[in-house]
């Protein structure tokens, strides 16, 4: 059995930024263990620009955001296993982990921060009729093969769901030769930033088929084309409108799933909106001394809000290492209307960590103009107002710990009310 | 000789608002802009008007089978996007390469060079 | 010359051919997919049945009860997933609770022993997730689940082990009869000359036969579409739990898998094309219906996959298990729908024994090996056993399929094992790689890497179920031309 003081679960930009925190803040006997074979986690196959514009000011490549932190994690001398794989996490902080070099390591931790990330949501889940194919690839898995194996998917594609992943593959399968048919949304609205539906489908003039999903796939040893239809209000398929688009490809961008088998394997409380752990002020779990941050928590669509967070929870887990007195005495955090979830969903006021708190939220629809409310026990904190709000683009608002601190409240509530 | 007028729509991406500002050029030059949100909207409809530029983001072939990516050190010109990918697609990089070494330069001869975004070590 | 060859590498004919290779008898296997288990072997609801159901005097009902009491020692022979958690059927109405008493009498005739009709809190108890309208059940604790492509595999493993040679990818174009049991059998692989042939073609098993000149009979396919939840509601039945069943079927049922997972199905639609394994949402509509029936709560949320299988149903509606009396030599086994996965291993002994009274001599090996090589599963190891094991293989510690627990070496072992792994999803069938929640995206790299080194082939050449799915469809920068500016036209 090993002992150490904090093991990192994932070196993705989560994992790499919490550990970096985590030794930044007093931590020293550090273990980052990461699954692949180099760090970096889905960012290696990131090779698209964009991230980076909060944190360095810069617009960089998911390689070079990457490389920063690694580079970082080196010089720092912090600890890292690669090629292992955490088999089981236990409540009590046991970490058992496999490798072909260290065989089966059984490791005791006196504080894990888990960044396991998510999985993509799969043509099974979604439950789309017809045949079963080769030729069916979620985005994610189609990029991989791509930009790290180096090879073709294929060469007609039609792609399901426009969030930003899908809407990068519709770019790079075009760059690389291919023909992209066209991206259907079952939402009236799009899922990505505007940014990529202009360079990656205007630029090539792909078709955003908006309120259409695919309601067949047909060819049974490798796809041959679908049936694509428009939707209803109810996201029902219209069946008069069903058209055959020939392909040789489906790429699926059908949303993420944070992957927390081993977050449940602990026991550790699963909030059911976001699907990862509630956390608290520092990113800590139903656990004392687990703490998790980046997708594993809730889905991003900013690597840089990923590191803020980490960041939080690097420092979190230090501040836990130096007393080891659980957190308690909760505001409960409230998504009231219009807002799908907030993270974290916990915060001891007392016990925030700087001078000011981030909360991350989303709402559950698009408004152009909205109210945004934040009310402790139903009195009115502050409201704001917000323009061009999307669900697919994450809201960080800050409040000072002032304002939260000594008051003995119970509850926070931030809502969404439209404005015209 | 007569005039040639033709009217363009852009959405502008810099921030998430989405104008779409609507430009009209006669000639080539640029007569109005209309519907813009802010100063940067201009600018930045002029720019996606007359010269619109994109970073090429891509993967090249490492000596041995890896893939490396790299992008354009600058923005290239949008037409020339298709014939970058190209020109580069026989290109093969010997390792050892750092972020930020150029792999190939002056593509489609922009005068622009092609840099690793990710390193690669001998194997 | 072969002693025999079967055709069809399903459940049935992989049961044949082990039990065959006991002899000192010539034995070739074809089968026109590129695995065994590949036709409704793999596609189907994995009970292995008590027996109430089928009609009495039937060969079904004969075979079924044989079969099911072989199973728990073949399985454990074999080294394959075998569960006798019992069967339920339910009964929410005092019609259904009829059926029942109907259901008892017949499976005491059958031999089904023990079998009872339990009360609604025995049943509730049993099932506390169960509609709670249910008002009677009738229990049946010797009905179980296996995995039926394991199985089937297994079996295959074993009979190659012990002689059997197969022939994949090899459908038969041509049988010619060339005299009193000597055939001549075509294929694209080559032509083979027998003395005996056994038709267990499943699907085709009615083509077969007429390809030959002995009876005719017709095979209808028969579609039933499942959905399968998440491993996280494993617990939501214990037993196979059915509804009380209808004329041409055992209805829609909720049941364990013998992996942990839950599925509903199959509904029950006869069709017109015996290649139609398409999910339809109308299907979907219909399995969701009956499942809800039974457990009101099914979390559909967490559906991972849908699925369809064909049953070869004969127009005779039961097994045909007969030597030809047309053409000599010739024994077909066709029909065999449900309860034919229960009933391979006893139908294998019939089929012998058939052999036996047309002629053909058997004399029992001495060296007949009946244990296939050793199955690694590591995600049911305990960490001391895991730990020696990647001591002695490092292969064992790299972990490929995160959602099953699938170590690089079990893969390898896939491929290199008698009827070795050649494509994506018969990696799957052999390890669950690529079975999980995540269905093989983070997976699937890594095994198309995998089987390209295990092979020596090329990554496009990997395929998900042979020749026509291949996974990848070129290199990269294979598809960009030397074409003027524009992105490529059509």
């Amino acid at each position: 059995m090993l002992n150490k003081q904090l093991v990192v679960i994932g070196g993705g930009p989560a994992g790499l930024a919490a550990a970096i925190e985590a030794k930044k803040s007093g931590a020293e006997d550090i273990l980052l263990i990461e699954r692949d074979s180099g760090l970096g986690g889905i960012l290696q196959q990131c090779i698209h620009n964009g991230f980076g514009l909060h944190v360095f000011n810069e617009e960089l490549t998911g390689p070079e955001y990457a490389d920063r932190f690694i580079e970082e994690l080196k010089t720092m001398g912090i600890e890292t296993l690669l090629d292992t794989m955490v088999i089981e996490l236990g409540a009590d902080k046991t970490i058992t982990a496999v490798s072909p070099k260290k065989g089966l390591l059984q490791i005791r931790a006196d504080a894990v921060i888990l960044t396991m990330g998510c999985r993509e949501r799969t043509r099974g889940a979604i439950n789309i009729p017809g045949y079963r194919p080769a030729g069916i690839f979620t985005a994610g898995t189609a990029q991989r093969f791509v930009n790290i194996e180096g090879y073709m998917p294929g060469k007609e594609v039609v792609i399901l769901g426009s969030g930003d992943i899908g809407l990068i593959m519709a770019r790079r399968f075009t760059l690389e030769g291919a023909k992209v048919k066209c991206v259907a949304e079952i939402m009236p609205y799009s899922n990505g930033l505007t940014r990529n539906i202009v360079q990656c489908l205007n630029d090539f003039d792909i078709p955003l088929l908006l309120s259409h999903t695919v309601t067949y796939i047909h060819g049974r040893d490798r796809i041959e084309g679908v049936t694509i239809a428009e939707v209803d209000e109810n996201m029902n398929p219209i069946p008069s409108t069903e058209k055959f688009v020939s392909c040789d490809t489906l790429l699926l961008s059908v949303g993420l799933i944070p992957e927390n088998e081993l977050s449940k394997m602990a026991d550790i409380k699963i909030d059911n909106v976001t699907g990862g752990p509630v956390v608290n002020q520092r990113m800590e779990t139903s656990i004392p001394g687990i703490f998790a941050c980046g997708n594993v928590v809730h889905v991003h669509d900013l690597v840089d809000f990923v590191t803020m967070e980490s960041r939080l929870a690097g420092m979190g887990a230090t501040n836990y290492l130096k007393d080891k007195i659980p957190d308690k005495n909760y505001i409960s955090i409230l998504a009231g209307d219009d807002i799908r979830y907030v993270v974290p969903q916990l915060v001891n006021p007392e016990k925030i960590l700087s001078e000011k708190q981030n909360f991350f939220m989303r709402s559950t629809r698009p408004m152009e103009k909205a109210r945004l409310f934040i009310e402790s026990d139903n009195e009115l904190i502050r409201a704001r107002v917000l323009q061009h709000i999307k669900p697919s683009e994450m809201i960080n608002i800050e409040i000072k710990k002032s304002e939260l601190a000594g008051k003995d409240i119970k509850t926070l509530k931030f809502s969404l009310r439209e404005e015209v | 000789m007569q005039s040639v007028e033709v009217d363009k729509t852009v959405t502008c991406i810099i921030c998430p608002k989405g104008c779409q500002i609507d430009v009209k050029l006669v000639d080539g030059n640029i007569e109005s802009i209309k519907n813009y949100g802010c100063k940067r909207g201009i600018e930045y409809a002029k720019n996606e008007v007359l010269d619109p530029r994109r970073t090429l983001t891509t993967t090249l072939k490492l000596a041995d089978g890896r893939m490396l990516p790299v992008k354009t050190k600058e923005p290239i010109p949008k037409k020339l996007l298709k014939r970058a990918m190209v020109e580069l697609k026989d290109v093969t990089v010997s390792p050892p390469v750092k972020i930020g070494d150029v792999v190939v330069s002056n593509v489609v001869g922009t005068g622009i060079d092609i840099v690793a975004t990710g390193n690669a070590e001998k194997k | 010359m072969e002693d025999i060859v079967i055709i069809g590498a399903g459940v049935t004919g992989c049961a044949i051919a082990r039990e065959l290779a006991r002899y000192d008898i010539d034995i070739t296997l074809v089968e026109k997919e590129e695995d065994v288990a590949c036709g409704t072997s793999k596609a189907n609801s994995a009970v292995v049945h008590a027996g109430f159901d089928a009609e009495p005097g039937t060969l079904k009902a004969k075979f079924n009860v044989i079969g099911n009491r072989l199973y728990p020692e073949l399985c454990k022979e074999l080294d394959v997933p075998f569960k006798m958690n019992g069967s339920l059927v339910v009964a929410v109405n005092d019609e259904e609770v009829q059926v029942l008493c109907e259901l008892l009498e017949r499976g005491k005739i059958n031999g089904v022993n023990p079998l009872r009709i339990i009360g609604k809190d025995e049943l509730l108890t049993l099932e506390p997730n169960l509609n709670p309208e249910a008002k009677a059940a009738l229990d049946a604790p010797t009905g179980g689940i296996v995995c039926p492509y394991e199985l089937t595999i297994a079996l295959a493993e074993n009979a190659s082990q012990n002689g059997v040679k197969f022939w994949l990818n090899s459908p038969v174009t041509d049988i010619e009869v060339l005299g009193n049991h000597h055939f001549l059998i075509k294929t694209p692989k080559g032509n083979i000359e027998t003395k005996y042939i056994v038709n267990a073609a499943g699907l085709f098993a009615d083509e077969i036969s007429k390809m030959a000149g002995a009876e005719e009979y017709t095979i209808t396919p028969r579609k039933g579409e499942y959905l399968i939840f998440d491993k996280q509601f494993g617990g939501l039945v214990k037993k196979a739990v059915f509804p009380t069943p209808t004329k041409i079927s055992k209805g829609i049922l909720v049941c364990p898998t013998v992996d942990g997972n839950i599925f509903i199905g199959p509904n029950s639609h006869d069709i017109g094309d015996k290649y139609d394994t398409s999910v339809n949402s109308d299907g979907i509509k219909e399995i969701v219906a009956g499942g809800k029936k039974l457990i009101p709560n099914l979390p559909m949320r967490n559906v991972i996959t849908s699925f369809a299988g064909l049953r070869a149903v004969s127009n005779t509606n039961d097994f045909i298990i007969e030597a030809s009396k047309k053409v000599n030599g010739f024994i077909n086994v066709g029909g065999i729908q449900s309860p034919g996965l229960t009933s391979a291993p006893a139908i294998a002994l019939e089929v012998k024994d058939i052999l036996q009274d047309i002629g053909l001599k058997l004399k029992e090996k001495r060296d007949f090996i009946p244990h296939r090589p050793k199955k690694f599963r590591f995600r049911e190891m305990d960490n001391e056993e895991r730990k020696k094991l990647i001591e002695e293989n490092p292969a064992f510690g790299h972990v490929i399929c995160r959602c099953e627990t699938v170590t690089e070496a079990e893969i390898i072992d896939a491929i290199k094992r008698p009827i070795g792994a050649q494509s994506i999803d018969a990696v799957k069938r052999r390890t669950r790689a690529g079975m999980g929640r995540c269905q093989g995206g983070f997976c699937s790299p890594r095994v198309v890497e995998i089987i390209t080194r295990e092979l020596g082939i090329d990554p496009l050449e990997v395929t998900k179920k042979g020749p026509g799915s291949n996974i990848l469809i070129g290199r990269i920068k294979e598809f960009l031309k030397d074409e003027g500016g524009d992105q490529n036209a059509k």
